[in-house]
């Protein structure tokens, strides 16, 4: 018995993972799975803004909506500011993991012949007890025991950006501050706001940044996303070249010809 | 793609007078039309500005439809398969005699033909060498100016 906890894209993959194993060696794993928010079908507060949901998961193909990267909700993530802001972060971000055919018809298996089961709850307290580890469930229908041989943690982390000492001096004596998230506040050209000095200015970008005006930006698109529009923000201070039409085509013509840009 | 609205129209307004003017220019002669090439150039550069048109109304339509996904994307396939509700409806407006500046009549094979090739490859050059000459293109959604 496996007691599997979170429902993400690690979730989802390691499930996958038991199963297959499940199936390639004929094994008789049970496998229960804990879902902290368990979504039953499409949610969101309207028509406009639902996402596809089933049995305990909710589905996105990405970490976010495509269009944060380049379309309407970049541009209008761009405007939002504090609490605002705050709030679209909640709505499109939440635990989620794609949608995969072949993942779904091994869980619909496992449903049917009983060895995959679902609930919804917290867990309270774990303890070991005659070599399997009880987990006591806080559900909506009250505490319920559950007792695994193996317990997988799929819930992912969460910390302060305080507590990276780098970041936390950046916070203490640059006079970079936080925004609506509580993360690294930067501008939308991803300048760390505050810490000016002078002609001199910081950027930042990534994970650390998360909550600010391109929600993309702890993801490997909008790291490159940044990294443009930083660029395009050194050329207005004249540090730089602006990368234009024609060098871009130039640059790319030596690129396709194995030549260093 | 992830357009904006803005972006979806500046879009096929460009794509269309440059790849879309070039490919007429190019296919116009070897179009069956039996006419001379000038009323072929007419006639084609026409529908050509029908589809551009038409396209702004379109392209408001596509992005209402937008809307109702959750993603606020449109998938490559949805960029290809439009053509046909767009062809057909240019089509219906060319038998009815409904597009001014039409010389004489459009053969259906030859429309087809100039239609399809066109569309192909303007959404050909949107979906790929179009973020080599402008590199903020798809982060803006679609926007060019």
């Amino acid at each position: 018995m496996v007691k599997l906890r979170g429902g993400g894209i690690v979730a989802s993959r390691v499930l996958q993972r038991l199963m297959d194993d499940r199936e390639r060696h004929g094994l008789t794993t049970d496998i229960v799975h804990l879902f902290r928010t368990y979504i039953t079908s499409s949610h969101g507060p309207n028509a406009w803004n639902r996402r596809k949901g089933a049995d305990g998961f909710a589905y996105q193909g990405f970490n976010y909506p495509k269009s944060v990267w380049g379309g309407q909700l970049k541009a209008r993530m761009r405007r939002l500011e504090g609490d605002d802001r705050a709030t679209a972060y909640k709505l499109m971000g939440g635990t989620n993991t794609p949608y995969r055919r072949r993942w779904q018809a091994q869980m619909k298996q496992g449903r049917h012949a009983g060895w995959y089961r679902t609930m919804a709850g917290t867990v309270d307290e774990m303890r070991l007890e005659n070599g399997k580890i009880v987990s006591c469930v806080k559900t909506p229908a009250g505490m319920v025991e559950v007792a695994a041989d193996f317990v997988i943690d799929c819930t992912g982390l969460e910390a302060d950006i305080a507590e990276h000492r780098v970041l936390a001096d950046l916070l203490q004596h640059s006079g970079a501050g936080r925004n609506p998230v509580g993360r690294l506040d930067v501008e939308r050209t991803f300048e760390l706001r505050g810490s000016a000095s002078g002609p001199g200015v910081m950027y930042a970008s990534g994970a650390t940044t998360l909550g600010g005006y391109f929600p993309g930006v702890d993801t490997f698109l909008g790291l490159q996303v940044a990294a443009q529009e930083i660029v395009d923000d050194l050329a207005r201070r004249g540090f730089c070249r602006r990368i234009g039409t024609f060098r871009s085509i130039r640059q790319w013509l030596r690129w396709a010809r194995n030549k260093q840009p | 793609m992830l357009p904006t609205l803005g972006g979806r129209i500046q879009t096929r307004l460009v794509l269309l007078a440059v790849v879309g003017g070039v490919v007429t220019l190019i296919i116009g002669p070897l179009l069956p039309i039996s006419a001379p090439l000038s009323v072929v150039y007419r006639d084609t550069f026409v529908i050509l500005a029908t589809v551009a048109v038409l396209g702004i109304g379109w392209e408001f339509l596509y992005h209402f439809v937008m809307q109702w996904r959750w993603e606020k994307d449109w998938p490559t396939l949805f960029g290809l398969i439009t053509a046909v509700p767009e062809g057909v409806l240019v089509w219906l407006l060319l038998r009815a005699d409904l597009i001014p500046g039409i010389k004489g009549t459009v053969p259906g094979t030859a429309y087809v033909i100039d239609f399809a090739v066109v569309w192909l490859a303007v959404w050909l050059v949107a979906n790929g060498p179009m973020r080599v000459p402008f590199i903020r293109w798809r982060f803006r959604g679609g926007r060019l100016a």
